[in-house]
This record gives C-alpha cells, sequence and structure tokens, in this order.
C-alpha cells in the first residue's frame, strides 16, 4: 500500500460497431484491425508479462460494449486474421527488401517478428476471442473491467428522454456481464458526458461510479472538499471520479509531454505511403489508394520533413525514462496532497486505450516500465481501482457534480455543433417512438414482433453513436458518419411502421439482423 | 434545485404534447382540450403576468441581435477539394491521410479518437450504391426540444404542425399578417412555470423557415424553458408547443459549501487539481481553467508529437523532394532449381522465374546469384556488380 497515496490509470478502449458484410473488405473496419494489432495485444501481453515477473499492477479498463461486441464476431475475427496475414507477407517481403540497408532490415525483422506473435496470441493463446484474455486479467485480479454506454451514445443530449439512456445502460451493463462473466462495477460514460440525473440511472444497474472531466467534479456543488483527488457521491449515492489534469498532461501534452519525444516513432512515415506504389498496391486499398500498414521505419527526430530511422533501444530506453518521470512526478504529488489532505489522495489518470500502441507507438512500454518501477522502485504510491479506493474510504461527501464532458471546451460543443446538430431531431423523435413501441409491446408477443422490435432498438442505438456526430465536427469520414446515422435512422423507421401497422417484411428484418447484429440479448423492454 | 429539476422534467413529455397558453376571453377553450397545463385555468390567468409585465430590457441578453449570433451555423468546408499543387510532402502525405483531420484537430485526445477513423473516403466496391434515402424534413408531429449546450448556450430544434399553425391563424384572425414567430426563452430556476411566472424572459425572432437555433442566454447556471409562438405588436403571444426544462452547468466554483466538509484552502486544492498555478483568486483559477478548456481542449494540451499539424506549422518551410533507388533482379532456370543470391535462399516461382526487390543504397552491390540443379550436379552463377552514388543540390531559380 502507498504511504501517501494512489494512482488509478484508466484505459477506456472503445470503437464505433463497423461491420460490412455486404463488401468484401470496408476500409473502415480497419480501425479494428489496428486496435487489435497495435494496441490491445501489446497490452495484453504486457499483462501476461508482468503477470510471470509476479508485478502486482492494478489498471481500469473500459471495454465498450460495441468493441466486445467485434471481438466477438466471427466475420470480423476471420477479417482480422485475413489482415494480419496480410501484414506478416509484407513485413517479410520488407525482410528482403530491405537486406542491404541494415538499420532498416533491422526494424523490418522487428516487425515481422512482432506481428507474427500477435497472431500466435490472438489464435493460439486465444482462439480469436480477446475477450477471453480479458477476463483472464480480471480473474487474476489485475484488471478492473468497466463499461460504457451500449453503443457510446452521448448522454447529456440524450437525457431529455430517460429511457433511452436507460436503455443504454441496461444493454451494457446485460453484455458486458455476457462476455466477461461479471456485472461491472462501474462505468465510464462515453466523452465523460455528465449531468444530473444520469446517475440516478446508473443507480438502477447497480453501477457504484463512474468518470467526470476535472471541472466535473471541482464546479460540484458544495464545494468539493478534495478536489478531484477523492471521489464526491452524488446525492444518489453513486460516485464520481475526477481526472487529474496535471498527470494527463505529461502524456497528452506536446509542449511537456512525452509522446513527442524525437526518438519515438514517427506515427505518418508510414510505408504504405512511402513505398513505390506497385510494391505496396496488395497491402493498401485494393483501388490504389494508400493506406496505414503500421509499419513504420522512422522516429520523429525533430520538427522537420528530414526523418531518421527508428532506434528500437533509444526508444525503449526514452520510455523507461518517462515512465520513471512519470512515477516521480506522481510521488512528489501524492507527498503534497497527503499533508495537505489529511487523507491519502487517489490520483485518477484516464486515457483512450488506443493512444497506447497505435499512436504512441512505445506507449505500452511505457505502461509496462510504469507499473514495474511502481512495484519494484519506491513505497510512496501504490496502483489502485476505483473500487478498491471505495472500498478502502467508505465515507466520501456528497456533491452534485456539473454538466461536463472531457470534450473540447470541456461541454457538449463537440456534438452539438453546425455540422451535426441536425441529427438530434431524429434521433429524438426516433427515440420517443421506440419508448411508445416498448409500451405498447409490454405484454406477451409473438416470435416475429419481437424479433422486430429487437431489431428497431439495435437500429435506434446504432444511430446514437456519439462517434458519428464527433466524426462530423472532425471532419475525417464524414460521409461515412453522414450514411451511417441516416442508415440506421431510416431502417428504424421503417420498421416502426411495419410495426405499428403490423405488417413486417420477413425478409426485410432478416438481412437486418444479418448486418446489424449487434447485442444478441437487446431487449427493447429495456426502453420502458 | 436539481431536484426540482428532475420534476418537472418528468412533465416534460406532458408539456410537449399540449403546451396551449390560450386567452381567457376565446370562447371555444374547452377545459377537455386542455391536457397538462396553462390553459384557461387560473393558473393561465395568473401566466398574465408574462404578457402584462413590461417586456424587460435585455442589455446583457443579445436577443435582438441573437438572429446573427444565436445560429452559428459553422461554414467550415468539411471535405476540401484535394489540392495537391505546391504542397509539402507532409501536407501532401496528411491530405490522402484525412484532410481535415490535420486542420480541425485540436487536442491528442481527439486525434486519437479520430485517428480511429482516418483514412480517405471509400468509393464503394465496383457496383455505384444506390443513393441514401433521406431521412424526414418533417414527423407530422407539434413538439419543441432544448437542449443546454455550454454555460452560455442553448440549442433548440422544433416542428409545428399545420394544424397547431392553423389554431393560431384561428386566434389571431385578421392580424395575422402582423404576427411574427419568436422563441420565447424563460428562465424559470426553481420554479414551475405553471404556478408562477418566470424569473425572466425574452424574444428572439425567428427568420422564416428555421427549425432550430442556438440560443445564447450568456448565463451559467440557470433552468430555461422556451416557447415557440406567434406574438403579435401588443406582444398578444399564442404558444405554438412548449419545451422541456433544460439546465445550463455552472461555469466555475460552486457557492454553496458544506459544513461537514469544512473547507480547507480551495482555490489551493482548486489549483492543484487542474494542475494550474496556484496562489491566484477563484476568479483568475476559474478564468485559467476556462482558458486552457478552450485553447488547449479539455483532454490536456494540444499536442503535437509525431508529425502534427502543429509541429509541422512550425517547420522550416520549403519546397521538398525526396528519391530513392530500388533495384529488381530477376531470372529464370528449372523450376526444380535452387537459387540462391549473396547467400540467401531465393523462391522460384512454379515456373522457375523469381524477381527479387531491394532498396538500394549509396555503394557497391556484389550479387553473386547461384542456380543449382536439382540433383546438385551443376550450378552456374552470375555476379552483377551494381554501383549507386547519389548528389544533391538546391537551386533557387530566376522567373523567365
Amino acid at each position: 500500500m502507498g504511504r501517501h497515496g494512489y494512482l488509478s490509470i484508466v484505459l477506456h478502449a472503445h470503437l464505433p460497431y463497423v461491420r460490412h458484410p455486404e463488401h468484401d473488405e470496408f476500409l473502415e473496419e480497419d480501425w479494428f484491425f489496428e486496435a487489435v494489432i497495435e494496441t490491445y495485444v501489446p497490452l495484453l501481453e504486457m499483462f501476461e508479462r508482468l503477470t510471470n515477473d509476479g508485478v502486482d499492477f492494478r489498471l481500469t479498463m473500459s471495454l465498450s460494449p460495441t468493441l466486445l461486441a467485434m471481438l466477438v464476431d466471427p466475420l470480423l475475427q476471420y477479417r482480422l486474421l485475413r489482415h494480419l496475414n496480410r501484414l506478416i507477407e509484407l513485413a517479410g517481403r520488407e525482410v528482403d527488401r530491405t537486406r542491404w540497408q541494415p538499420a532498416f532490415h533491422e526494424l523490418a525483422l522487428m516487425y515481422h517478428y512482432k506481428l507474427t506473435r500477435v497472431r500466435q496470441i490472438f489464435v493460439e493463446q486465444y482462439h480469436h476471442n480477446l475477450t477471453e484474455a480479458f477476463r483472464r486479467f480480471q480473474d487474476l485480479g489485475h484488471l478492473e473491467l468497466i463499461t460504457c454506454g451500449a453503443t457510446h451514445g452521448y448522454l447529456p443530449l440524450m437525457a431529455v428522454n430517460t429511457n433511452a439512456v436507460r436503455a443504454q445502460i441496461a444493454t451494457a451493463v446485460h453484455h458486458h456481464e455476457r462476455y466477461l462473466g461479471r456485472r461491472p462495477n462501474g462505468i465510464w460514460l462515453p466523452e465523460c458526458g455528465y449531468e444530473a440525473g444520469i446517475d440516478e440511472v446508473l443507480k438502477e444497474f447497480d453501477l457504484r461510479f463512474f468518470f467526470t472531466d476535472a471541472h466535473g467534479v471541482l464546479h460540484a456543488s458544495p464545494r468539493p472538499k478534495y478536489g478531484v483527488f477523492a471521489p464526491i457521491f452524488c446525492p444518489s449515492g453513486v460516485a464520481a471520479f475526477a481526472r487529474d489534469l496535471e498527470s494527463s498532461k505529461q502524456v497528452w501534452s506536446a509542449r511537456e509531454g512525452y509522446p513527442g519525444d524525437y526518438d519515438y516513432r514517427d506515427f505518418y512515415r508510414d510505408v504504405g505511403f512511402d513505398l513505390e506504389l506497385d510494391y505496396v498496391r496488395p497491402y493498401i486499398h485494393h483501388l490504389g489508394i494508400r493506406k496505414m500498414t503500421g509499419i513504420k521505419y522512422y522516429r520523429i527526430t525533430g520538427k522537420t520533413d528530414h526523418k531518421e530511422p527508428y532506434v528500437p533501444a533509444a526508444a525503449r530506453e526514452k520510455a523507461a525514462s518517462h515512465a520513471g518521470n512519470f512515477m516521480f512526478n506522481r510521488e512528489k504529488q501524492a507527498e503534497y496532497l497527503h499533508g495537505f489532505m489529511g487523507r491519502k489522495p487517489i490520483i485518477v489518470a484516464p486515457y483512450d486505450a488506443e493512444l497506447f500502441g497505435h499512436w504512441w507507438y512505445e506507449g505500452p512500454e511505457w505502461l509496462e516500465f510504469l507499473f514495474r518501477k511502481v512495484h519494484f522502485d519506491q513505497d510512496n504510491i501504490s496502483l489502485i481501482t476505483p473500487t478498491e479506493y471505495l472500498k478502502r474510504y467508505r465515507r466520501n461527501q456528497v456533491s452534485t457534480p456539473s454538466m461536463s464532458s472531457w470534450g473540447y471546451k470541456g461541454y457538449n460543443e463537440v456534438w452539438l455543433e453546425g455540422s451535426n446538430d441536425w441529427i438530434y431531431r431524429h434521433l429524438h423523435r426516433a427515440g420517443i417512438r421506440m419508448v411508445e413501441l416498448a409500451r405498447e409491446n409490454n405484454g406477451p408477443v409473438n416470435g416475429l414482433r419481437k424479433r422486430a422490435l429487437n431489431q428497431a432498438a439495435r437500429e435506434l442505438m446504432l444511430a446514437q453513436s456519439s462517434d458519428w456526430a464527433f466524426i462530423m465536427k472532425g471532419g475525417t469520414v464524414v460521409e461515412y458518419a453522414v450514411k451511417r446515422t441516416k442508415t440506421h435512422l431510416l431502417r428504424f423507421l421503417k420498421l416502426y411502421r411495419q410495426l405499428k401497422c403490423n405488417r413486417i417484411d420477413e425478409s426485410f428484418l432478416a438481412d437486418l439482423e444479418g448486418k446489424d447484429n449487434v447485442f444478441p440479448d437487446m431487449d427493447y423492454r429495456s426502453y420502458t | 434545485m436539481a431536484a426540482k429539476k428532475k420534476t418537472t422534467r418528468a412533465q416534460a413529455p406532458a408539456r410537449k404534447a399540449a403546451a396551449r397558453a390560450k386567452p381567457v376571453n376565446k370562447p371555444k377553450n374547452k377545459p377537455a382540450a386542455n391536457k397538462a397545463r396553462s390553459a384557461n385555468t387560473p393558473s393561465a390567468k395568473k401566466a398574465g403576468p408574462r404578457r402584462k409585465a413590461p417586456k424587460k430590457p435585455a442589455p446583457r441578453r443579445t436577443a435582438t441581435a441573437a438572429p446573427k449570433t444565436a445560429a452559428p451555423k459553422k461554414a467550415a468546408p468539411k471535405k476540401a477539394a484535394p489540392k495537391t499543387v505546391g504542397l509539402k510532402g507532409a501536407d501532401l502525405r496528411r491530405r490522402v491521410l484525412s484532410e481535415a483531420l490535420a486542420r480541425s484537430l485540436r487536442t491528442v485526445k481527439e486525434r486519437v479518437e479520430a485517428a480511429k477513423f482516418h483514412g480517405p473516403e471509400t468509393p464503394e466496391a465496383p457496383a455505384p450504391a444506390p443513393p441514401v434515402e433521406e431521412v424526414p424534413e418533417r414527423y407530422g408531429e407539434n413538439f419543441i426540444v432544448l437542449l443546454a449546450r455550454d454555460p452560455w448556450w442553448l440549442h433548440s430544434f422544433w416542428e409545428v404542425s399545420p394544424a397547431r399553425l392553423g389554431e393560431a391563424a384561428d386566434y389571431f384572425g385578421d392580424r395575422w399578417e402582423q404576427t411574427r414567430s419568436v422563441l420565447r426563452v424563460y428562465d424559470v430556476t426553481a420554479l414551475d412555470l405553471d404556478e408562477s411566472g418566470p424569473h425572466s424572459w425574452f424574444d428572439i425572432e425567428l427568420s422564416g423557415n428555421a427549425s432550430s437555433w442556438y440560443i445564447h442566454v450568456g448565463n451559467p447556471n440557470r433552468t430555461w424553458i422556451v416557447d415557440i409562438g406567434r406574438v403579435s405588436p401588443d406582444n398578444d403571444f399564442f404558444v405554438l408547443a412548449r419545451s422541456n426544462v433544460a439546465a445550463t452547468p455552472r461555469d466555475g466554483m460552486s457557492d454553496v459549501l458544506d459544513e461537514e466538509w469544512m473547507e480547507i484552502d480551495f482555490e489551493k486544492m482548486y489549483a492543484l487539481s487542474g494542475g494550474l498555478d496556484p496562489g491566484q483568486s477563484s476568479a483568475e483559477l476559474v478564468g485559467e481553467l476556462h482558458r486552457r478548456l478552450r485553447a488547449e481542449g479539455a483532454s490536456g494540451a494540444v499536442s503535437s508529437f509525431g508529425a502534427s499539424p502543429l509541429g509541422e506549422a512550425e517547420k522550416i518551410a520549403g519546397f521538398w523532394f525526396t528519391l530513392d533507388c530500388e533495384l529488381v533482379v530477376y531470372g529464370a532456370t528449372e523450376p526444380d532449381a535452387t537459387v540462391t543470391m549473396q547467400g540467401q535462399p531465393v523462391k522460384l516461382r512454379p515456373d522457375g522465374t523469381f524477381t527479387v526487390r531491394m532498396m538500394l543504397p549509396d555503394g557497391v552491390q556484389e550479387i553473386e546469384t547461384v542456380a543449382t540443379s536439382a540433383d546438385g550436379s551443376e550450378e552456374r552463377v552470375i555476379t552483377p556488380v551494381v554501383s549507386r552514388t547519389t548528389t544533391s543540390r538546391e537551386r533557387a531559380l530566376e522567373h523567365a
């Protein structure tokens, strides 16, 4: 137990449900492949090493229900393996091609080794289903697995319809238990989007805690005595933990943060873009549009276009020193706060999981060094999960957090602005209709009708993903996000009309069940 | 206040369904027609003060200016046509990768999340996809919904049914031409609008076909309701629809102190929590937090790690050009022969041909290639010697 305080690292792992059986390949499915290959498997590998070495680490991870659904989907598992095999083939060719350039040759060998290792872990160790892996470390007591909104719907803008919020939470909690074997004790609110009242819904499902951005608790009423360094209880009894901006800054910030270090791997210099087109063509988009492969040879080097070859040993040293630095700062922070507070603080450091490995290649190494150093090199702080902290400190101040999010500007603007505000009218009306359908069909319902009701609920939830609004604002694959929103809304409205006239088109329904097959246990009654 | 908001919120569906505020002197008002509330009931008469009270001057509200500022539809192009002429290498790469990604992202976190979604638009598989059907423009319903965006802004969207509009037209009769569409925004903090008047209210004149609006209330930690209605020049107001309740969040520390949890130096705790400079006043601290939320993004600071847009903007500007060489060595022998090149085995295709492709650095490569017959009795060796040297220079040209 840390003498002065606790550090709670939280990784939020989420992907929107992207699965297109109607196409043999689909570009946006790459998000899933990249996340698995570059983030989730490296993290799992790291957990394995730590466990083998007897490092007693603690990590809180949220696995969003849509991500879980994708991890267990056979089609996506198959496509992931296909993608992985192609990359291994490319890496093999790279090993040959770089034979006369030792610096690159070493890297090609590294990638070939790492990719084959990913395949080995995915296929042989976990039989294509990584939920088994997360379950394993949960059962060993190292991972606390928490849930998230079913389709990562942005709750403050949905909360005008409490039933819609309730359905997102109910579906999430149910499927979390189905896939991971245990009910979640806590939840990562999508985008940390909180407003008063949401905690009451969480309480209905025995969720004991959630997270907000720093100002969610700092601006709580009454004033939180311990700032962000202890949880507060909402009047409903659900605890709110707030992000510590100091520790976030060290990782997220460019000026002061680690990932921009010149020895770290450069994200953009990818062979998919750098190499001659005919050579890479089989590994990029089939129409010849270049894209990331994950094989990258250069380091950041500096604020310059000229990049030097990546040197893994140097990067690893940097990761170790950055981990030591991070730990040192947390030790000092905890010591100071402990004296000031008269209670051991909890320093909550949440990050998107995909930062580690995908964006910041050395992230998992950094995390591993951090866990090892915390375990072996000091005793001022120790790692903890929110559940454990609540067990140790059962008495906490009651205070109502402020409406907030961790998005740009701190409130709802990211998801409610010129590019995306048009969706809310439709989501709102659809939500009202779904509640209407649920209430009208509250008694026993026959097979076909029940299927249609559940599928309508799926379509609505898929339309509600906050990812679409986020993409529309971010301006990346806007057309795709718009199409997803409209497609799911239209499918919902069609099912609604068919249910109201009691003329359900079975082949249409079956087609939707095949494509939008998320959440097998969806229960439309969660909308009542 | 939170409790209050919840009870009124529970009534919201009823409100939406039946927002009516009919004046008393209209003969055909039927009590049965009035659903949730404000109709020709005594409370509606009490609602009179809303109409009788002089219109408050609203210096701190930008109500009249609202039509321009209240609907900040962003006109930023989200998919600019790819401009490749004159682009620097990193820009070109970014453009291919994702045009707006570099421009619009402000935080690493956003970039992390958005990087999940990077990629050029997918041209669909060979057959052109059928055009996406459009979502309905109208739902044939009468409603208005209010959302809070941040401590200073609300957003509302609505639909007015022809039937309801007809009722309004009937009500005003030949005064209809003089009426205007307005949003009437009420501050109902800790109040029930059915039972008492609002703390204050203001009107926003709506233009033509607007069906949504951004409302600048500029007032954090308050609770709001909005009506959409028609108003005559003498402030006779007909409610077309009434919204749910929405609350703007606080924009700073709460004023409420809990005696049981005695406050330590809260300004100091606030500063420590935010990674801010301690020793400032609370106003300064809150200001700094908000500056950080606006400038750097809520989830920490802007990142320029990797070849980020911010980092790259600081790079030395200049025309760029890269070039590299690969060597392709290809040959053929009997399909069952074995071939090695510089000691490394070479894989033959089923027809006995092979291609080896290699990055060619500066220097000399002796590419001793040995083919051995299947029975090991014969051997052929061919050794091309390839050398590469590279020079480069820069030149500034004068315009012709």
